[in-house]
Formats: structure tokens, C-alpha cells, sequence
């Protein structure tokens, strides 16, 4: 029997089978066979909002989401437009109800107020305060007194929280100026519009605001007046703001 | 020669004859013998796997609708909803299972392209200007390729113009389709997951408040969707809970891999049982983590106005039932409804991480990055030389658990407003090799 030569044919059938080899039985892992695969598409994570609404009496409701980044800086009501015709020995101005809600739904952990700094073209007071004032001429005067007295510490405040939404029933406590134990009016007392907390020194209201929830507070503006400096307030305007914040 | 001794000679070769046709053999032996094997058969074995949520139904690999062993529609692992920073986000199980007979060698994770199903077939050769799909998971931007699979049928089209995620419609240009595609085919575009703007993941403003009457998305004028910021500040952990192991495979722990394999995944429980102000404790009982708690951390035990935070002496891991402390006396009596929470993990591991959100899973962990799930064999340690990742049916580990999480940090001083009313919506895939 002779023995078999491998000729060039017999190695290019060799290389061929090899070659086939390595493409079906190579290669695991990059160029697997068999693979199987499943996907969880559609997971989803959702963000709640905390969003801030602000009503005086019976005005319309203002948001902070209408602001630029859920700051409404200008645009809600103002608490106060006394008349002109205020003066020493005539009632206190009516207080302002302010219903605060929470129309997000998150619930705030921290709600704050303060006054912002002011500054009153023509105002006699150096820099930002959080109360100013200027002098005005009053309607049908043609020689207004000008007075030189501060308003912002004659004029007073007070800040008491109600349990409802009629303001029948205060809470146990005076928001500003500051009581854990007394309602503002059996505190007595009030704060000059000087002593408001400027945007350094915010004032916290405990409790925060739920999710869906309104606290209510009564804001009372007082003058107590004083027979011997009261005309030193003659012909001025006085002016102040307050911000109300909540915190996730 | 005689008449009669040609008839000898012809009946001589009358019988040679006979007995070469009998014989058969091509050397006429007179003894042979012979077997037959027949039928003979091959059976190919199967790899096929299946992934579950929690405790729902298992989704298989085979069960898809494109008919090529890759489902593209199983539940999803995660739906939060009404999520605030710094508040613990979620954490959903997924179990993922060789349902084959053959031996996965390859084990894989990955985030997946843009994608989506048809919602309206395609004819063979017909043209197609525009696919109909199921909403978009994902931007598709103009000039993406979008392929089409299904069985082994595959066809690529061009967009020609963008469009949103959660899109029902994307416009390509007109290409005849090769088959007829059906209703439920695979759709995604490999040009996807490159940058913030082209991810799987994808920002809306939420439709619907998070509480009933509540302000949602769509009512807010400060939370863009541009660039899919939620995308980009949520952040995601995959920790490997198999056999009793945790392994850290995406997120906070795991680049360097976390000593003890845990990833920094929030908690939030309840005490199991009331805590009494009569003495000292060591150990807090606590409903089943779902989180994890390393040695040090500061675990806070809050009931209303009461608050106590204890030194966890040990670590505790997803599942444990009691995390146990330096000892320390309650301060109060503190009742199963008392919430308890890990602050370390949130205030200083994550608030303030911005390199594992899912924007990142997407653009660094899709089809380029996978991710290899070495099997295990310890806490923060595997075997990254084993030839088999995820054995066959009911055998070795064939079953491999993953918690899988999401959290929105709260990073100290940085206004968050924009990410209100936001939803993000992403994928995972879960892929296996012979």
C-alpha cells in the first residue's frame, strides 16, 4: 500500500474546514451563537411640585409659579392701601387677611416670611430698608407740612395665625412679634415697621405647609400715636412689603 | 469438443455465475458481516432568559413579539411618582433567569438606544416615509438610523426630521421595506445615547399632579425640558444581591467597586417594633432595608417632633431587618410608625454626586458599554475569569437578583425649582451570550 502525500489540494481542504471552524465554533462571546435578550423600557420617575398661593380678603389668588422661577416677586396683591386721610385718633386701618396654600404636592417643611429691602426714591432714610417712606403732597393741598419723623418707627405691626378660613378662631400663639404661649392680642403687643425680619434674619412659622393645605393670618397695622411727635409724621407715605417662602 | 462437454462447461459457468451474484462481495469471501446506524438525530438546546420584577410575572426573551429572542417590552422596574430632592426615591428587584439548556457564558447589562415598537406595519415593498411606533423612548434627531427587526429580518431607515420622545411618528426618508413587518417589531436608533440630548432617558413635564388638584408639570413655566436636566441629576445604583453576595455594579460604590459590594442606596423603613426610653439599646429592628447601611453612617429614627440619630456599629445590607447601633439610650418612645433614614448616605454620598446619573448609565453603559456580571463570590469580589456566567435551567446559578434604584439629590445650596413637575422615562437591558 502507498503511502499518501498531501498534495496542495489536500491543504487548501484542510485550511478551508479550519477556516469554517473558527467562524462557527470561534469567537465566543463576540459572535455567540445563541443570545437571548429582555428589556425594561418605560421606567419612570416623576417629580412632585411646591408651588405657593397667596390671597388677600377676597382678592384673587396669586402664585409663585407665575413668577420667574417660581418667584412671584410684583405680582401679588398688596395687603394695605390706607387712605390719606389717616391720621392720629382715628381707627387702626382694617386688617388684611392673607390665606396662604400650598397648591404643590410636596409638602413644605419650612415656611418662612420677611420684609424685603426698599428703596424709596426720595426717602429721607439712607440705603434698602424693610419699611421707607417718603414725603407726598395730600390731595387738594397746595403747601404740604413736611414732616421729619420716621414712620417706620411710629407705624406698628402684628401678625396673628387663625385656625380657619373665616378668621373666627386665633391659634395659641402671635406670629410676629414672636409668642409661643399668647395670641398677639393677649400679648398685647406689637412691632415696629423698622423691626420687621429683613431677607438675613427670615422668620420661621413652625409647622410648614402640607401639601394641599392653607394657613391663614391676620396682618394688623397699629399707630399708636404720640400728642407730642405726631406731626413729625405729616405728609408721608410709608411703605413696606412682606415675602412669604415655603421649603420642601 | 462433444456436445455434451460444452454443456458441462456452460453449467459450470452457470454456477460460478450464481455464486458470484449471491456472494456480493467485491472479493468474493465466503464469510462478511455488516451493521447500519440510522436515524441518528442532533437537538440544538435553547438559551433563552427571562426578567422580573418584584414579585410580577417573569417576561421571557422568546416571548416577544419580534420573534429573534430579544423582548423589548417587559414590565417596568420603576413608575415614582410626587419625587422631591434629597427624599428617598425607589428601589425595585429584578430577577434575571437562564430559562434555557445551554450555559450562558456572557452575562450582560446595558442601557438601550432610543427605541420603540411599530404601532402600524410596514407592506414589503411598499414605501415607507414615516414609521408608526409605539410613544418614542428617546429623541430621535434628524439623520439617525433606525433599525428595524424582526425575526431575522432587518432593515435600516434614515430620519429626516427629529422627533420627541414619547413621539408616536418618526419621519424617515422614503426607503421600499424589505418585509413585511408586523405590528409589534423592534425599533431603535443606533445613532442614540451619544449625548445628554439623544439618550434613552427623556425629561416631560408631568401630565398629571402628583397629589389629587395639586400644580402639576404642565402648569409651570420654570421646568424646561431641554437637555433632560431630570436625566442628568437623578441619580441610579444597580447592587447585585445573589446568594446572599451584593456586588455594586453601576452607581454611587462602584467605580472603585465599595469594599463591602454595596452601592450608596438610601433608605427609608420603619421601626419594627417600638423603641422604649427604659435603656440602652445596640440595635435598631427595623422593617426589611431597602437600602444599605455601612458601619459609621448616622441612621435618624424620626416620630413627629421627635427625633434621635444613633451610630450604626455594623453594616446592614438590602433585606436586613435590624441595623445595629452604638449603644445609646432612646430619648423617646419611639412607635412603629417612626420613619428611619441613613442621612450619612444621603447628605454625604449623594447630594452632592453628579457622575452616576442616568444620563451617564446612558451614554457610557449602552451597546459600546456594556456591563459583564461576573458572577460573585464574596461581598465586592468576583470571578472575572468563570466560563459561565448564568447556568442553565435549574442548575448552578441560573437566577441572578439585582436592586435597582433611583434618587434626585438635594446638593446643599443649589435651587432645584427647574426639576419640578418633571418625569423621566429610561430602560435597561438585560442580555445573555452562549
Amino acid at each position: 500500500m502507498s503511502k499518501k502525500r498531501f498534495t496542495s489540494k489536500t491543504y487548501l481542504k484542510v485550511l478551508i474546514v479550519v477556516g469554517l471552524l473558527a467562524v462557527v465554533g470561534g469567537g465566543a462571546g463576540t459572535f455567540a451563537s445563541f443570545n437571548a435578550q429582555t428589556t425594561n423600557p418605560g421606567n419612570t420617575f416623576q417629580t412632585g411640585s411646591l408651588v405657593l398661593s397667596d390671597t388677600i380678603n377676597t382678592g384673587s389668588a396669586c402664585y409663585s409659579s407665575a413668577g420667574s422661577g417660581n418667584v412671584n416677586a410684583t405680582g401679588c396683591d398688596a395687603l394695605f392701601t390706607i387712605p390719606q386721610t389717616w391720621y392720629p385718633g382715628t381707627s387702626d386701618p382694617t386688617p388684611a387677611h392673607l390665606t396662604l396654600a400650598n397648591v404643590g404636592s410636596i409638602n413644605a417643611t419650612a415656611l418662612k416670611f420677611w420684609a424685603p429691602l426698599l428703596s424709596t426714591t426720595g426717602s429721607p432714610l439712607t440705603g434698602p430698608q424693610v419699611c421707607n417712606y417718603k414725603h407726598y403732597t395730600p390731595t387738594g393741598s397746595s403747601q404740604p407740612y413736611v414732616g421729619t419723623g420716621n414712620p417706620c418707627n411710629a407705624l406698628e405691626i402684628q401678625i396673628q395665625e387663625y385656625t380657619d378660613q373665616n378668621f373666627t378662631t386665633p391659634t395659641t400663639s402671635c406670629v410676629f412679634p414672636a409668642s409661643t404661649t399668647q395670641t398677639c392680642s393677649d400679648q398685647g403687643t406689637y412691632s415696629e415697621l423698622s423691626a420687621l425680619p429683613s431677607p438675613t434674619s427670615q422668620v420661621t412659622v413652625p409647622s410648614g405647609l402640607t401639601a394641599g393645605g392653607s394657613r391663614w393670618f391676620e396682618i394688623a397695622i397699629h399707630y399708636p400715636g404720640s400728642s407730642s411727635s405726631d406731626n413729625e409724621f405729616q405728609s408721608e407715605q410709608t411703605f413696606f412689603d412682606l415675602t412669604w417662602h415655603i421649603d420642601q | 469438443m462433444s456436445l455434451r462437454e460444452l454443456k458441462g462447461v456452460l453449467l459450470l459457468l452457470m454456477a460460478i455465475g450464481a455464486a458470484a451474484y449471491f456472494g456480493g462481495g467485491t472479493t468474493f469471501g465466503s464469510f462478511n458481516a455488516e451493521t447500519s446506524n440510522v436515524g441518528s438525530a442532533i437537538a440544538s438546546g435553547t438559551l433563552t432568559m427571562s426578567d422580573q420584577v418584584n414579585a410580577g410575572t417573569a417576561c421571557l426573551s422568546a416571548g416577544g413579539t419580534p420573534q429573534n429572542n430579544v423582548n423589548p417590552a417587559c414590565a417596568a422596574v420603576l413608575a415614582l411618582t410626587n419625587v422631591a430632592p434629597g427624599v428617598y426615591g425607589g428601589v425595585a428587584q429584578v430577577t434575571v433567569q437562564n430559562t434555557g439548556s445551554i450555559d450562558a457564558s456572557k452575562l450582560y447589562f446595558w442601557a438601550p438606544q432610543v427605541n420603540a415598537t411599530l404601532n402600524g406595519a410596514l407592506t414589503n415593498g411598499n414605501a415607507v416615509t414615516a414609521l408608526t411606533v409605539t410613544p418614542l423612548e428617546g429623541t430621535v434627531t434628524s439623520g439617525d438610523a433606525l433599525v428595524v427587526s424582526f425575526g431575522t429580518q432587518t432593515q435600516t431607515f434614515t430620519a429626516n426630521a427629529a422627533a420627541s420622545g414619547g413621539a408616536t411618528s418618526i419621519s424617515v426618508t422614503s426607503l421600499a421595506a424589505n418585509f413585511s413587518y408586523p405590528i409589534g417589531t423592534s425599533v431603535s436608533d443606533t445613532s442614540s445615547d451619544t449625548t445628554a440630548n439623544n439618550t434613552d432617558c427623556y425629561d416631560a413635564k408631568t401630565t398629571t399632579p402628583g397629589t389629587a388638584l395639586a400644580t402639576k408639570g404642565t402648569d409651570l413655566n420654570f421646568n424646561p425640558v431641554t437637555g433632560n436636566p431630570f436625566c442628568g441629576a437623578a441619580l441610579i445604583f444597580v447592587q447585585e444581591t445573589t446568594g446572599g453576595n451584593h456586588y455594586c455594579w453601576l452607581g454611587k460604590g462602584s467605580s472603585p467597586e465599595n469594599a463591602s459590594g454595596m452601592c450608596s442606596a438610601p433608605i427609608s423603613v420603619n421601626l419594627s417594633s417600638a423603641l422604649t426610653t427604659g435603656g440602652p439599646i445596640t440595635s435598631l429592628p427595623v422593617t426589611a432595608l431597602n437600602g444599605n447601611v455601612a458601619s459609621g453612617d448616622s441612621i435618624v429614627v424620626v416620630s413627629g417632633s421627635n427625633t434621635q440619630t444613633f451610630a450604626a456599629s455594623a453594616n446592614a445590607f438590602f433585606g436586613a431587618t435590624a441595623i445595629t447601633v452604638t449603644s445609646a439610650t432612646p430619648n423617646f418612645a419611639y412607635p412603629t410608625t417612626s420613619t428611619v433614614t441613613d442621612s450619612t448616605t444621603l447628605s454625604v454620598a449623594l447630594n452632592p454626586d453628579t457622575t452616576d446619573t442616568i444620563t451617564n448609565f446612558d451614554t457610557a453603559h449602552n451597546t459600546i458599554g456594556k456591563i459583564q456580571l461576573f458572577p460573585l463570590t464574596g461581598n465586592g469580589t468576583i470571578n472575572n475569569t468563570a466560563t459561565v456566567e448564568l447556568s442553565h435551567f435549574n442548575t448552578g446559578t441560573f437566577s441572578r437578583i439585582f436592586q435597582i434604584g433611583v434618587y434626585l439629590p438635594a446638593p446643599a445650596g443649589i435651587n432645584q425649582n427647574g426639576l419640578q413637575g418633571l418625569q423621566s422615562t429610561f430602560g435597561i437591558t438585560w442580555h445573555i451570550d452562549q
